[in-house]
């Protein structure tokens, strides 16, 4: 098997749509998508991503909703290793690619890293405009009015938006772009990030990007705070922190726990205190 | 703690794993040659759906999931990812088909008359076996049975309209087009396409919602030779042969792109025998390029590009059902804090509004 498994022409060809990608922040860029031994809509557009840049010296860590051990990071990883040989690292900090579905690390990532995430649904312009033709032009056209009254519509009926994660952010004033279902809770970590962040979507067959130090902002009304999920002051059962996005974990008799969804941060800032 | 992490997720899938090995280990004993000939449907159905025209790869696929037959399209198609393309073949023509099943519905007789060739159309489904009846059983052989479409004479005539048709096919596997979108492209996804899927949109056109009752102008089943450019000696090379189902249909007459009043047409293609398939195809085809006609209100899935080009792939499908199957929980309590915020917004304002009135009172 190849290294990397992928041939060498969609590397490239997966190659040249980044570097489109990165060169017009927000764009999305459309690619031919290979089929991959892990099914459609469970990571093929980050693992070609992945697949495509990686190479000997890359230390991987993957996640999935927070956390290295679920099933589905461990699976990636596992097959990731298995085709490049690369070490991989649960620690934030260490790694240079970090594969993720739907959460931004707590610790905040730094120049030189790259943050890959997987995409669902690659245009935000989804849930107001099904058509892609038509999304197509509205971006050519910077029309954003139907995310706008949707915002207005949701407003004024429950107070804020609907939207409860991949929420529509303006890349760079220019591209409204689906960040993926990361919560909102993590919207505002794609502002002015100091690392590389590439998204792929492989079923849907798109890449698009946000360069390091690009300007990030959710879409909202001048008037109107962005409000993030908050854990009613709640902190983290394990290590005690209160600014991290917290899981809620029912135990066997039906009690609430509250405990760091990311759960690196976690351990890091238990060995911090000294508790192991 | 953190060892653990990790170490969770993989003894669960190893375990997993194991469990599924000892459900699916007894299709491990069927025998290759025993499925290609045996299952001989599901193997071309699996290859169609695959995209890759192997029948031993096809076998072991359907092993490999135990009859699951979405499951082994789509082993073949993440092996396809890994194959270096070599060469591109020369287009291939139907009408060099060599025969063994060939019918047109739309003429009594045709040049070389109905062939029904294999077919079990016209079986009584019964479970039991009815009484065996003698026949003199004919001997066939396809070698030397190659005739064109029953559309040929109408063709010639130029009662035909003509379908878009590009100088360079489009080739989705390379460069996925976006709208508006090339008929070879519309052409592979539908031939790869899930057959299931297909039947259900083509069906759609039936009851209404479409070119409601083409005719089939020509359906054949048939061996077509593979024929590449040799890289070194510039000659054409045989490198292999596939058989494939392809139909072409007919609809009502309509106007062509110069104002000519032209019978109408689609075609499908497959590879392998799927004759339910290649006719949904046709008439998507049909449908996608003659939807003016339709009387069935505007919401003809079948004439729209974007649902055919976006909702047909089985692989793609299924991938995307079967992903809600991953942990969402965080997704989940992001949606749970909206709405209780929204409930509490709602219950608020329509306190508000209450006392408003209790106050007009």
């Amino acid at each position: 098997m190849r290294y990397a498994f992928l041939d060498e022409e969609a590397k490239k060809e997966i190659r040249r749509s980044i570097l489109k990608a990165i060169a017009i922040p927000g764009y999305i860029v459309s690619f031919a998508s290979r089929e991959l031994p892990v099914a459609r809509g469970w990571g093929t557009g980050g693992l070609q991503i992945t697949l495509a840049i990686i190479n000997e010296t890359d230390k991987l860590k993957v996640i999935d909703q927070g956390c290295d051990g679920s099933v589905n990071a461990v699976n990636i990883r596992n097959f990731i290793k298995s085709v490049t040989d690369v070490d991989t690292t649960i620690d934030t900090k260490e790694a240079t690619i970090i594969q993720t579905r739907h959460r931004v690390p707590e610790m905040e990532l730094q120049e030189g890293q790259t943050l890959v995430f997987q995409v669902p649904i690659p245009d935000i312009l989804e849930t107001v405009e099904p058509n892609l033709g038509k999304q197509k032009l509205l971006h050519a056209n910077a029309d954003y009015s139907k995310l706008w009254v949707l915002l207005y519509e949701d407003t004024s009926m429950y107070g804020d938006s609907r939207i409860s994660n991949r929420y529509p952010v303006m890349v760079n004033k220019r591209y409204a772009m689906d960040p993926s279902p990361i919560p909102k809770y993590d919207t505002l970590k794609l502002n002015n990030c100091k690392a590389l962040q590439l998204f792929g979507a492989g079923r849907e067959k798109k890449i698009y990007a946000i360069p390091p130090y690009t300007n990030v902002m959710p879409l909202k009304f001048e008037d109107k705070d962005f409000s993030v999920e908050n854990f009613n002051g709640h902190c983290c059962g394990k290590c005690g922190s209160t600014h991290s996005f917290l899981d809620e974990v029912y135990d066997d008799d039906g009690v609430v726990n509250y405990y760091c969804n990311d759960t690196d941060y976690c351990d890091k800032e238990q060995e911090m205190k000294g508790d192991k | 703690m953190a060892y653990y992490a990790i170490k969770g997720g993989e003894t669960a899938i190893k375990n997993s794993l194991n469990f599924y090995s000892d459900l699916t280990q007894a299709s491990q004993n069927i025998d290759d040659n025993d499925l290609m000939n045996g299952l001989t449907f599901s193997i071309d159905k699996v290859m169609s759906e695959g995209s890759l025209y192997s029948k031993k790869l096809a076998a072991i696929a359907i092993k490999r999931s135990a009859g699951d037959l979405l499951n082994a399209s789509f082993f073949l198609r993440a092996h396809r990812s890994s194959c270096q393309r070599i060469c591109t073949s020369k287009t291939i023509d139907v009408n060099e088909m060599r025969l063994s099943r060939r019918i047109s519905s739309a003429f009594k007789d045709i040049e070389g008359g109905q062939l029904l060739g294999a077919s079990n159309d016209y079986e009584i489904k019964l479970l039991v076996d009815l009484k065996d009846e003698k026949v003199n059983v004919e001997e066939y052989s396809n070698k030397d049975c190659v005739i064109k479409s029953a559309l040929t004479p109408l063709r010639d005539d130029n009662l035909i309209k003509k379908l878009p048709q590009e100088d360079e096919p489009w080739d989705i596997t390379r460069n996925y087009p976006s709208a508006p979108y090339p008929r070879s492209a519309v052409l592979q996804v539908m031939s790869r396409g899930e057959s299931g899927s297909l039947l259900t949109v083509g069906y759609t056109t039936m009851r209404g919602y479409g070119d409601v009752h083409p005719t089939i102008g020509d359906l054949r089943i048939g061996e077509l030779d593979i024929t590449v450019v040799h890289p070194f000696t510039k000659n054409e090379v045989k490198v292999g042969e596939i058989e494939a189902t392809a139909v072409e249909s007919v609809g009502t007459f309509n106007q062509d792109s110069e104002g000519d009043t032209k019978l109408t047409t689609g075609f499908g293609f497959c590879f392998g025998k799927n004759e339910t398939k290649a006719i949904s195809m046709s008439i998507i085809d049909l449908t996608l390029y003659n939807n003016t006609y339709s009387v069935g209100g505007d919401n003809i899935i079948a004439a729209d590009f974007e649902m055919i080009m976006h909702h047909l792939d089985g692989i793609e499908s299924f991938g995307m059902t079967n992903h809600f199957k991953l942990p969402h929980y965080v997704t989940f309590q992001t949606d749970y804090q909206i709405f209780k915020s929204a409930q509490k917004y709602s219950e608020d304002k329509k306190e508000v509004e209450q006392k408003e009135q209790e106050g007009v009172k």
